[in-house]
């Protein structure tokens, strides 16, 4: 093969814009999974707060900490709640974004010539809702990997192939 | 006709035993207290029967595991995809696959329970942090055997049709930067060192005393060869003895003074001990570096594996012309340092003759970006809270001292953080040329990072709600070597960002 080369000049504003990519959201079982895993944890913690009515004798202590402890969870649920508005990825031809966050937005782009390895997993409470997670593997260190959640098994398995097909042909 | 390991295969059926064993043995390990205890102690008579029928539930239920664990374990090869897929787990699961292109190493591993049992474990390794590689911990000798061989040959093959066309493409500019240069080598004398060690940074050695003196204290106290009256008396003495204002002044000076030769001299040692006798030549191929009193470092550097590299210096060494280059080679670990080599006192020509053997291109300008100055406020702030919180507790602890505590800290505030802070804020830039990204920040120490736009592994842009509105982000640049980070700048560099991707994407060079 004879190389020519080339070094035309780029011009930077007929690029492919990444910030006008529009996010696919993850599916509405992820929230509903993390409601539940919140809901379970402010149980226990409230039993525990009523056990603690038996052995304390402080004054206000029990209803404090009911409303703190609420509130917190109270948080934590509105949390999910933004973040499932804002939690997606997109697909492009040559790579793939992840935007999660929502007081920090964070948005990861990772080229498929770039992609190590991938995997899919499901937990057992993922299983419950059918829902399973795409984790992308780069060699840029645990910061520049990414795992999406909630998403419908089979599109997990579909995307796991289609970015497999993009690999394979990003090399060759 | 069907190809081996087509079809998902099993582990050997000696896994069985080999998960049942190390499941048990975690459990053993988990209840081993309770088990000595009862064995020491003797079993009661009352429990020995509840407890040997939990006991033997128990084995069953972790031969139920070990069964299903074996049969949900399932590895085969893609052809049609050309990788390798391996699923896994009874409860939660886990399909992992790796392209042949990815694969580093096929080995085989062994501990001591699968050389009891006679089974292996095969690794298949990819560049990715060490965590996720695949490790398939029970298969027979042949099974092993026939598996590495055919992923070797199926990872040669990939890599065989990939880099016919490589070598020809990346040739012109290997050969361009190589020609035209001479070998050369690159000494440290004695006296280059000493220079070195004087211009150094002290704090580790000024740290290193203390640390010295405040054990040594310690093992004092403990001793009680430090009579506790004796000593407040002897410090009663020695300020009585020094109770003038002028000498007390002077004897914190001397004892300044003595620390910060002190901490000059361990700089300086350390120094020597580290890169006696430093020694950097450069071949055709790589670049050989040999250091150290015993000549404990050797390494050698090849262009291709190099991720990043940062260039440190401080005035003073900048006068002296000598420059600190530190490179980061792409490894599997997830510690980027212990990947680091250093190469200290290289003049300035010299470090450019070492980016000149890196890097496949050459350095051209590019667009510059500053921060936003909303960080130097940021940056005020930040280091501005500890000093409002000790002011807060001094006015509950000695609210009749608040006037000097406040002084105090406002001349901290005024003459130390707000002029640091401005010099840090003012050195921090990001420049973003064809094919590099080139980062520079440091005040007294003065860092240039430099990565080869084509090695990025990743990029993310990232944004705190507070900055929405004055439409500003953060930008990190994730390479195999560790990561460029660069804090509240415009929008304008998400078009670099774009560029970025660009640049990553249409590369066929091999990044490592």
């Amino acid at each position: 093969m004879e190389y020519k080369f080339t070094n035309a000049p780029v011009d930077l504003d007929a690029l492919p814009d990444h910030q006008q990519l529009v996010y696919t959201p993850t599916l509405k079982a992820r929230l509903y999974k993390a409601l539940l895993v919140i809901g379970l944890f402010y149980i226990v913690l409230i039993v525990g707060v009523l056990l603690l009515r038996t052995v304390s004798d402080v004054k206000y202590l029990i209803p404090a900490l009911f409303i703190g402890v609420t509130f917190v969870f109270m948080l934590m649920a509105g949390y999910q709640f933004l973040l499932q508005k804002q939690i997606g990825y997109a697909l492009r031809e040559h790579d793939i974004a992840f935007r999660r966050g929502v007081i920090f937005e964070k948005i990861t782009l990772i080229p498929f010539n770039r992609i190590q390895h991938i995997s899919t997993s499901a937990g057992v409470l993922d299983k419950a809702f059918k829902i399973a997670n795409l984790n992308i593997f780069t060699a840029g260190g645990s910061g520049s990997d990414i795992n999406i959640p909630g998403l419908n098994p089979d599109m997990a398995a579909r995307l796991k192939d289609k970015v497999a097909q993009h690999l394979t042909e990003a090399d060759v | 006709m069907s190809k081996p390991f087509e079809t998902p295969q099993l582990q050997s059926k000696l896994g069985i035993l080999f998960i049942f064993l190390s499941q048990a043995y975690k459990f053993l390990r988990a209840f081993g207290a309770a088990f000595l205890y009862f064995l020491i102690k003797g079993f009661p008579s009352e429990v020995v029967l509840p407890i040997s029928i939990g006991l033997v539930v128990l084995l069953l239920a972790i031969l139920g595991y070990s069964v299903l664990s074996y049969k949900k374990f399932r590895f085969y090869i893609d052809y049609k995809n050309a990788e390798f897929i391996l699923e896994q787990g009874v409860f939660a699961t886990k399909v992992t696959s790796i392209p042949f292109s990815k694969i580093q190493q096929v080995y085989f591993k062994r501990s001591l329970l699968q050389r009891v049992i006679g089974v292996n474990s095969v690794v298949v390794d990819s560049a990715g942090s060490s965590a996720q590689e695949i490790d398939i911990k029970a298969l027979s000798d042949e099974d092993g055997k026939e598996l590495q061989q055919i992923l070797m040959q199926a990872v040669k093959e990939e890599i065989g049709t990939s880099e016919a066309s490589e070598p020809n493409e990346s040739q012109p500019e290997n050969t361009a930067s190589k020609q035209p240069e001479a070998l050369w080598t690159h000494r440290l004398s004695p006296l280059a060192l000493l220079k070195l060690g004087i211009t150094s940074n002290y704090f580790r050695g000024v740290w290193l005393i203390l640390l010295f003196v405040g054990s040594l204290y310690q093992q004092l106290g403990d001793f009680e060869l430090l009579q506790d009256d004796q000593y407040t008396e002897g410090i009663k003495g020695y300020f009585d003895a020094y109770s003038k204002p002028i000498e007390l002044f002077l004897l914190t000076a001397l004892v300044f003074v003595g620390v910060f030769i002190l901490g000059m001299l361990i700089s300086c040692i350390e120094i020597f001990i580290k890169y006696f006798d430093l020694n950097l030549k450069q071949t055709k191929e790589s670049l050989e570096l040999a250091m150290g009193l015993k000549t404990n470092t050797k390494v050698s550097l090849k262009p291709r594996r190099v991720q990043l590299m940062r260039v440190v210096t401080n005035p003073i060494q900048k006068r002296l012309n000598l420059n600190e280059a530190q490179i980061a080679i792409a490894s599997s670990q997830d510690d980027l340092n212990k990947a680091k080599i250093t190469i200290p006192g290289l003049e300035r020509a010299q470090v450019e003759k070492v980016k000149r053997f890196l890097f496949s291109h050459q350095m051209r300008p590019g667009r510059i970006f500053k921060p936003a100055f909303i960080l130097y406020v940021r940056l005020l702030i930040i280091a501005g809270l500890p000093l409002l919180l000790t002011a807060l507790v001094a006015s509950f602890l000695v609210p009749n001292y608040m006037t000097e505590i406040l002084s105090i800290l406002f001349i901290i505030f005024g003459m130390l953080i707000i002029p640091y802070q401005y010099y840090w804020y003012k050195a921090l830039a990001l420049e973003i040329t064809p094919e590099f990204v080139i980062l520079r920040k440091g005040v007294w120490n003065q860092k240039t990072e430099i990565i080869e736009l084509f090695k990025l592994q990743s990029v993310t842009v990232s944004q705190p709600v507070w900055y929405k509105k004055r439409d500003l982000y953060n930008y990190t640049f994730h390479t195999a070597g560790g990561d460029l980070s660069f804090p509240v700048t415009s929008a304008e560099a998400q078009r670099y960002i774009n560029y970025a991707l660009y640049r990553v994407e249409v590369s066929r060079e091999a990044w490592m």
